[in-house]
């Protein structure tokens, strides 16, 4: 450094400026701060902020739905709302009867993507539908809370859990992750609802592909066959539209009707028995036959009674001869927790 | 488009416009700030705002380049001829142009505050502008040496001013509060104006130090460059950072490396050689980044600030170069090289909205759309001047050095 000016000189306004700097930096005012909120005025912040948000998201949802609403559509089959599915023209819907079931339609819109796996919990999720009696688009939404493994009528399925109440009038909602992603419907099973995540969805559609399992599942018959006597009732549900149709345990097959399909045929055209005069409908017929007590390895025990059975036919004294040596081929028909079953005692078969 | 087109954008197009302007005879910094209008948001819209935002970086490394050129006037053997001058004509047609402003806005009826705040900002001249017109056209001479200490010191008296008036409102407006505490009112105020004018003394000073010491162990140029870039953004960087003002600091980095390097000249003219592509990119920005859609806003008032500052100018340095003993020269055309304003102003408006909020809109308009007018006027009749004092030698192949 030259010698312009006395380095003592530089070296004490070094110093000077290193002192303006840090006392200066030092004085520095202090940037005032707020006086924090009073916990009522917390509160009341925290409810004004959530309201807000509650308010955004609930527009940002209504938006979402109506943006879905072209893949749903009411189905006046089902009584319930149906989302488009697959591309060969069907629509997705919770059945009266069914949890699940596909209408072929003729419109083919372009369906929603569908989960082809389980989204994580926790995320919010849309549940969309059409209502039925004014036909417009309802929705709600709500949070994923996982996934569980349930069984409807037998077939099991992963059912969707969510945080939002579900209602019969909810019966066919498609519900939608915010992407718009169908990741489940809403149906119906033994009188509550659920939701069935879409991964499951052909799976219990196979599982009532069954017309035996339909038959069962949706008018509370079970049949059986025979060479003799063909296709016989083996058991009703009291409950069940069968009953109504007038189908009990035991009976054969209407004439004409050899197969299943024609029997669930049969049954869905025929109208229901007679209502009495105040409107509603016998679904509880009054008990009839014999309360049975079983004795465990006896004849009667082997052949499937229980104690607590109800016997409808043959007369009790009937039965007790034959139990033990059936001849020929009688139809036993009882009861059992409220259903009806029915079941041929026959003479075994003579030795060749 | 990305940052590094709008780069290249704006390098050519400076290229093109210092070719055009040579045709027509204008201030190539003149040319810079139209090709910034045409290709900025005003008209084509090539350059957006948030490319203008991105570049920002550059406009703040070339102002304060320009500023550390302009330090270099500082040298204490050929200032202490020129001090008293510089300083008696600075004053002068400061608190003229300042003076007529805040009157004129007194008369038409603004508030106190307002007025006084558009006085203090209206004394600023642009030292980039000018400084570049001066080194375009190769002047040398008592007229030139008298307009380089002239706005070296109107900045400082530009920022202090300012400083002082906005102590002085800031203060009004906490003692009208119902809670008000003076002293700590008063502390609160008049802290920024001493911080910003010693705290950025010193840091220029200690980095002008630096600079100076090991400059004197370079002999390659083009470690030099390297270390007098660094020593710039070393400065604008910690004076952003602790709050003090770059301009002063770069302005105290020059004028110290100037006293301490026997060598400075060499440096100077070491730096001259490799920064016009970032003064053009400096122009070209400022250009764009103009509001020209707020002209038609400008109004009685705006058009009271131009004319109460191009007089106020042109009146002050004339009586001050009068009493300062100055040439007949200087007296007559030193006021025109003073007309044209910029980045200090842009700066304390910036400053206006953060501190008074509810008088940032006004003064924002007015100054704004008086810059615009400014820059393109100011480096026309700059040039003016320099070529009718007899000063302009514009066919010299070999670049200006502010230090002479």
């Amino acid at each position: 450094m030259p010698d312009i000016l006395n380095r003592k000189y530089v070296a004490v306004l070094c110093a000077a400026a290193f002192a303006i700097l840090g006392i200066g930096a030092w004085l520095r005012p202090k940037k005032a701060t707020p006086k924090p909120p009073s916990p009522s005025e917390n509160a009341n912040l925290q409810r004004m902020v959530r309201r807000e948000e509650l308010r955004n998201m609930g527009s940002f949802f209504g938006e979402k739905a109506t943006s879905l609403a072209g893949h749903l559509r009411f189905m006046p089959e089902t009584g319930a709302s149906g989302v488009y599915w697959g591309r060969l023209g069907q629509i997705l819907s919770a059945g009266r009867d069914l949890p699940l079931e596909t209408i072929q339609t003729s419109a083919t819109p372009t369906p929603p993507e569908e989960a082809l796996v389980e989204a994580e919990g926790g995320r919010w999720v849309l549940l969309v539908w059409i209502e039925a009696e004014q036909q417009q688009l309802e929705w709600t939404a709500g949070i994923d809370g996982g996934r569980r493994v349930s069984t409807c009528d037998g077939v099991s399925y992963r059912e969707l859990i969510v945080s939002t109440a579900l209602s019969p009038s909810m019966r066919g909602a498609a519900v939608f992750d915010l992407d718009g992603i169908l990741i489940g419907m809403v149906a119906q099973c033994d009188g509550a609802m659920h939701v069935v995540s879409a991964p499951s969805f052909k799976a219990l559609l196979s599982g009532f592909a069954d017309p035996a399992k339909r038959l069962h599942t949706r008018h509370g018959i079970a049949v059986e066959r025979s060479e003799a006597d063909g296709l016989w009732i083996a058991e009703v549900n009291p409950n069940g539209t069968g009953y109504l149709a007038g189908l009990r345990a035991g009976d054969k097959a209407p004439a004409n009707v050899t197969t299943i399909d024609a029997l669930l045929d049969y049954i869905e055209k025929r109208p229901p028995s007679e209502p009495k005069q105040d409107g509603l409908t016998a679904v509880d017929p009054p008990p009839t036959g014999t309360r049975l007590t079983v004795q465990p390895g006896s004849a009667a025990y082997d052949f499937g009674l229980r104690t607590g059975d109800r016997l409808i036919k043959p007369a009790l004294p009937v039965l007790k001869r034959l139990i033990a040596r059936p001849a020929g081929r009688t139809m036993v028909v009882y009861e059992r927790n409220g259903v009806h079953f029915a079941k041929p005692l026959q003479e075994a078969p003579k030795a060749q | 488009m990305n940052e590094l087109a709008s780069l290249g954008i704006i390098l050519f197009f400076a290229l093109l416009a210092g070719h055009l302007v040579k045709i027509v005879r204008i201030p190539e910094v003149t040319g810079y700030i139209l090709a910034g209008v045409a290709v900025g948001p005003s008209f084509l819209g090539w350059i957006t705002h948030e490319n203008l935002s991105s570049l920002e970086v550059f406009s703040e490394v070339a102002l304060g380049l320009i500023l550390f050129s302009i330090g270099s006037v500082f040298e204490f053997t050929a200032f202490r001829h020129l001090a008293r001058k510089a300083v008696l004509i600075t004053l002068v047609e400061s608190l003229l142009a300042g003076g007529i402003v805040a009157a004129g806005m007194l008369a038409l009826g603004q508030p106190w505050t307002i007025s006084l705040l558009l006085g203090a900002i209206s004394m600023e001249t642009a030292a980039a502008t000018t400084l570049m017109v001066v080194r375009e056209s190769n002047a040398a001479g008592e007229l030139t040496e008298t307009l380089k200490g002239l706005i070296a010191i109107n900045n400082i008296c530009c920022l202090i001013g300012f400083s002082l008036v906005a102590a002085v409102v800031d203060l009004s407006i906490k003692a009208s509060s119902p809670d008000a505490a003076i002293a700590q009112a008063l502390y609160e105020s008049l802290y920024p104006l001493v911080w910003q004018l010693f705290g950025s003394v010193a840091l220029g000073f200690l980095i002008g130090v630096l600079l100076s010491f090991w400059s004197s162990h370079i002999e390659e140029q083009g470690e030099t460059l390297i270390l007098m870039a660094g020593a710039v953004l070393l400065c604008v960087g910690f004076a952003d950072w602790l709050e003090l003002s770059p301009l002063i600091a770069s302005l105290a980095v020059g004028a110290t490396m100037v006293n301490l390097t026997a060598h400075s000249r060499q440096l100077f003219q070491a730096l001259s050689r490799t920064d016009p592509p970032l003064y053009a990119i400096f122009f070209v920005i400022a250009g764009a980044d103009m509001n020209i859609a707020a002209l038609p806003t400008l109004g009685l008032l705006g058009v009271i600030y131009v004319v109460g500052r191009a007089a106020g100018k042109l009146i002050g340095t004339r009586t001050g170069a009068k009493y300062a003993g100055a040439s007949e020269t200087v007296q007559k055309y030193l006021g025109f090289t003073t007309l044209a304003q910029a980045g200090l102003a842009i700066g304390l408006v910036l400053v206006t909205n953060q501190r008074f909020p509810e008088l940032g809109p006004k003064i924002a308009t007015i100054v704004l759309a008086a810059v615009a007018v400014f820059e393109l006027i100011g480096p026309l009749a700059a040039k003016f001047a320099l070529a009718r004092s007899g000063e302009s030698q514009a066919q010299s192949s070999e670049p200006a050095v502010l230090l002479d």
